[in-house]
């Protein structure tokens, strides 16, 4: 059973890793912001199979905190976004005024 | 199997730290520092340090990149040009990094027996534990107890860090130039038009803060923790102040509140301390603090201080939000 | 009954895992943001779903399965809210989705198409927008091609201009 395990880790590592490339690649914010949610949820998943594959399923902990953490990130960058166009507004009211 | 798991993450971690390093855009580079954290996370997860491995994804992939984001839209996303040219630092980091890849050279190998770091301390924390604390979870009671002077300069240097922080950023600073009524009217400072991450957000705010007070009473038999559990609470309070707003969350959880919280934590740590001196012991020996029972009153104490280090950290992390937030523009 | 638990678990946990390894695939190879969006969910829903699964199975009767039952309802619930705001978040800032025309040719990926507003000239984050000049009408391949012609065309007067100066 812990090769079903292990070749499951693998496969989600290779997909971590595919997320990773698509954050660094990524040509626009969106990609990259989409890449790091994507390795959100994959982190997840591995900590809850590696907690089974090391037999200690107190570990489940960790997994459960990070699936609640994870959104926190996402609802930043909206308002984030959000709050620049606005900010840039201003900024252009300010350029025009001087 | 270790060894593949921390090829891939090692491997990713590099270039990550690279590409965080050669991205001039800063949010880009928020971002990658996330995923840094999330990396480091499940490396210290595959090295099975539990504890630290749920404070880093917390604290580091959690609130940190909120705190970034709050600072990135004060100032502007464009990375400039260091005005010291680029040689120095560099020669320097290189100097320090040889020295550091020197020193890792001369370390024992990862989980050797016979390393000197086994022989001594650690044997004697795993064959104590049971005898004198008799918590499930060791790193705890190391941590509290212990080692419980370290854990109460860790405290203190928190409740610094956030009366810095207040200092610097606690006054609002009058406005130099104002804005239309229609660019303000405009201006939305909080998620609350958008019904779906509304709804969703709001349901799970109450399992968020269960969580953490889980975590924090957990922490004697489990990965948990003060650290954790008050990093947990104030992501859910932080959650209720993106989507609703920095006015409203203020009226949930008022300022003096998150400030008594945070002095409230630190004090009842080292009151804890005196108490144990007042009853006979030294500073932060818990097993006076409860007479007949030695073991009981180090159960007392650890739970005593770990609710003092849960309420600092929560205080800390919600006030250095509201001081970004409230600066935005107005 | 224990191997047969075994093996309805294992085909959950390698089903999960090629599902989450065809999401990152798709992540890397969709050529525009909002379908690599549609291959990430992939990933967060089905692959989640079926690898928690299988881990519940194997879990016992213990504390451990009814932990993953809460972690794979926050994930079920959390991600697509995710992927909401993500898209709501991309479309506030102009990106528009790829668009193909009638003879099935999809146009330049990235392409932010002018709509008369103040935002649709920004330059952070979008170098494509620098490339194409704003024009309302390009929806047809003609017009695309006519476009790279002309800047094509554009390119070597400039330089020309630029020798002689």
């Amino acid at each position: 059973m812990e090769w079903i395990y292990f070749v499951t880790c693998i496969g989600i590592l290779v997909t971590m890793v595919l997320a990773v490339v698509r954050g660094l690649v990524g040509p626009s914010i969106f990609d990259r912001v989409l890449a790091v949610n994507m390795f959100g949820t994959k982190t997840v998943l591995f900590l809850a199979v590696v907690s089974f594959l090391s037999g200690r399923p107190d570990f489940l902990d960790l997994a459960l905190a990070y699936a609640l953490i994870n959104f926190i990130g996402v609802f930043a960058v909206l308002l984030f976004f959000q709050s620049r166009e606005v900010r840039r507004a201003a900024e252009a009211e300010n350029e025009a005024r001087r | 199997m270790t060894i593949v798991f921390s090829l891939f993450l090692l491997s990713m971690l590099v270039l990550v730290a690279v590409a965080v390093l050669r991205t001039d855009n800063l949010f880009t580079a928020v971002m990658l520092s996330g995923v840094f954290s999330l990396i480091m996370a499940a490396n210290f997860f595959v090295l099975d340090a539990a504890d630290v491995a749920l404070t880093e994804a917390v604290i580091g992939a959690g609130i940190s990149t909120v705190l970034f984001l709050g600072a990135l839209a004060l100032t502007s996303e464009q990375d400039r040009s260091p005005p010291v040219g680029s040689w120095v630092p560099l020669l320097t980091s290189s100097a320090l990094g040889g020295v550091i890849i020197y020193a890792v050279m001369q370390a024992p190998r990862l989980g050797d027996p016979n390393a000197i770091v086994h022989m001594h301390v650690a044997p004697w924390y795993l064959e104590k534990t049971p005898e004198l604390i008799d918590v499930p979870n060791v790193v705890t009671a190391v941590l509290a107890s212990f080692r419980g002077y370290d854990t109460l300069g860790e405290v203190f240097v928190v409740f610094i860090a956030c009366i810095g922080v207040m200092s610097l950023l606690g006054r609002v600073r009058p406005r130099r130039e104002t804005i239309s009524e229609e660019t303000f009217s405009k201006q939305s400072r909080n998620l609350r038009h958008h019904l779906i991450p509304r709804v969703v957000g709001k349901m799970l705010i109450p399992f968020i803060v269960l969580f953490g007070l889980y975590v924090q009473f957990h922490g004697d038999f489990g990965p948990g923790g003060g650290f954790q559990a008050g990093a947990l609470v104030a992501a859910g309070i932080i959650l209720y102040a993106l989507l609703e707003g920095d006015t409203r969350a203020r009226q949930l959880v008022p300022e003096w509140f998150s400030s008594v919280l945070v002095a409230l934590g630190a004090f009842t740590y080292a009151s804890v301390g005196v108490a144990c001196m007042v009853m006979g012991g030294r500073f932060l020996d818990y097993s006076v603090l409860d007479p007949h029972d030695a073991i009981h009153g180090q159960h007392l104490g650890i739970l005593l201080v770990e609710a003092g280090v849960g309420m600092t950290v929560a205080g800390v992390m919600i006030t250095i939000f509201h001081a970004f937030a409230r600066r935005g523009i107005r | 009954m224990d191997l047969l638990l075994d093996i309805i678990a294992s085909v959950c946990l390698i089903a999960g895992a090629f599902l989450v390894f065809v999401g990152g695939f798709g992540v890397m190879r969709m050529p525009d943001f909002y379908t690599r969006m549609h291959a990430a969910s992939l990933t967060d829903t089905g692959g989640a779903a079926l690898i928690l699964i299988g881990l519940m199975l194997q879990g016992g009767l213990t504390l451990a399965p009814v932990k993953l039952i809460a972690i794979f309802l926050f994930l079920f619930l959390t991600s697509p809210t995710a992927s909401y705001a993500l898209a709501n978040a991309a479309l506030l800032s102009g990106l528009k989705p790829v668009c193909r025309n009638e003879t099935g040719s999809a146009l330049p990926t990235g392409q932010v198409v002018a709509t008369g507003s103040p935002d649709a000239a920004k330059p952070a984050g979008k170098p494509a927008a620098k490339k194409t000049a704003p024009k309302k009408t390009a929806r047809k391949k003609t017009d695309a091609k006519k476009a790279v012609k002309k800047k094509a065309a554009k390119k070597p007067a400039g330089k020309s201009a630029r020798k002689s100066s």
